[in-house]
């Protein structure tokens, strides 16, 4: 792979990881933390 | 007795006088880069946790050689201070005897070889920063805070094939780049990993400019966004006082076990920082407070004082190294820009309502990047709070450096 195949590659990568990460706390935050009574 | 028997006693004048001119130069400009940073340090210019431990052992390896070395390296010449180079021959007799040897002799020795060359020292380091993290603020807005951090990973990621057209390859320019994610540690890890040879020239550029970014991130914000947009008002997020210590610690957890079963390689770091977090988020006072005082502050203060006595003339002449001084720069100066780019997307995606500033939080240094978010926003608007946002984006940050130091040692390393 050259440098710019491994930074794309990379970025994608890492695109995905980030985004399913705060796709996970997203949605655990969503179940455990509980919305304050009006 | 004559002159010569006289001046052997000072063998500090004797190696300078006996040295190439270049390296003479390079020595006295070092000695002179040496007090500039302890001056600017003590002056809060500069971090002076970092840069007056580094300035002093800059100015003083420069001027401490002499007629000693007894691994026959350095044609001649050395310090009592600590040999880089022991142990990395080929052969693993000689490198143990080496090991062996030079322990009893250099007095920084035992601390390079066991804590700085392993990653140890890192690894301390991310523990202490877990520590003072709260990730309450990325539970908040998660896709903004990750959407800043991945906007200003540009450096990283750009540095690269810019590396390779200075000649470097793959690995070592994987390893340069890293100095755009603005993660310390990070750096130190990746380099051992990818580019041994080079790890000590990219640690020292990689703080030294981190150094400096952080009195020149300002001056890039006020050029990119204009005084209008740097005013916009924001209030702290409203769910962020409804989260318990107790939730923050399943996510951290979660997402600790998570990003070190996708990523192994760089499971040390992501598991010292969660560690960190989850001492935090469990209420262990005793250790939190070992950890985000005594072993990060120590940890902190040896790698400064090493990074300083790394920084002889004869490892920074080194026409290897020279680019780095360029590529380092690039890296963070493209990681901020990017950042700032980051700050506008989330500008426009939430109408106007997110102040753009908060992009150079992306920039991942705990907190620094997130309180000079603050600090630009507070002189224009007072009122304006950003530092929670800014600190979801600081956060994500560090997040997604671990995630590209990963990849990069995985892809690169077979």
């Amino acid at each position: 792979m050259t440098g710019l195949q491994v930074s794309i590659t990379t970025y994608i990568l890492t695109a995905g990881i980030g985004y399913g990460i705060a796709v996970v706390i997203w949605l655990l935050s969503k179940a455990i933390v509980k919305k304050p009574k009006p | 007795m004559d002159f010569h028997s006289i001046l052997s006693v000072f063998q500090g004048v004797t190696t300078l006088l006996a040295s190439p001119p270049t390296l003479v130069f390079g020595r006295l400009i070092l000695v002179l880069l040496g007090f500039l940073m302890i001056y600017l340090g003590r002056k809060g210019i500069l971090e002076p946790l970092l840069m007056i431990p580094m300035g002093l052992g800059m100015a003083t390896i420069n001027v401490s050689t002499m007629f000693f070395d007894p691994l026959g390296l350095h044609g001649g010449m050395g310090n009592l201070f600590v040999e880089p180079m022991a142990g990395a021959t080929t052969d693993w007799i000689k490198n143990a005897a080496d090991m062996n040897y030079i322990m009893g002799i250099d007095w920084l020795q035992p601390i390079y070889s066991l804590t700085f060359s392993n990653g140890l020292i890192a690894c301390f380091v991310f523990m202490g920063i877990g520590s003072m993290l709260d990730i309450g603020y990325v539970m908040c807005k998660p896709f903004q805070a990750m959407t800043i951090a991945l906007f200003a990973e540009l450096g990283t990621i750009f540095t690269l094939p810019i590396a390779q057209l200075f000649g470097y390859t793959a690995k070592e320019a994987a390893a340069i780049s890293i100095v755009g994610g603005a993660d310390g540690p990070m750096v130190l890890f990746t380099s051992l990993k990818l580019a041994p040879h080079l790890f000590v020239p990219i640690a020292v550029v990689a703080y030294l400019y981190l150094g400096l970014a952080y009195g020149g991130f300002p001056y890039l914000v006020r050029f990119m966004v204009p005084k209008r947009l740097r005013a916009i008002k924001m209030t702290p997020p409203k769910g962020i006082s409804n989260i318990s210590s107790g939730q923050k610690l399943t996510i951290a957890v979660i997402i600790c076990v998570l990003l070190c079963f996708l990523l192994p390689v760089a499971a040390p770091l992501l598991f010292s920082l969660f560690f960190g977090v989850v001492i935090r988020e469990s209420g262990i006072k005793q250790f939190q407070e070992l950890i985000g005082g005594p072993v990060l502050y120590l940890s902190t203060m040896f790698l400064g004082m090493l990074l300083g006595i790394l920084c002889d003339a004869g490892t920074i002449l080194d026409p290897k190294v020279l680019p780095l001084l360029i590529l380092g720069i690039t890296s963070l100066m493209l990681s901020g820009v990017g950042g700032i780019l980051g700050g506008y997307v989330m500008y426009f995606v939430s109408g106007g309502k997110v102040n753009p500033v908060i992009g150079i939080s992306g920039v991942s240094c705990v907190p620094t990047t997130a309180k000079v978010a603050q600090k630009i926003v507070s002189k224009d608007n007072p009122h304006s709070i950003v530092l929670p946002d800014a600190l979801g984006a600081n956060v994500s940050g560090v997040l997604t450096t671990a995630i590209i130091a990963g990849v990069f040692i995985n892809l690169l390393s077979n």
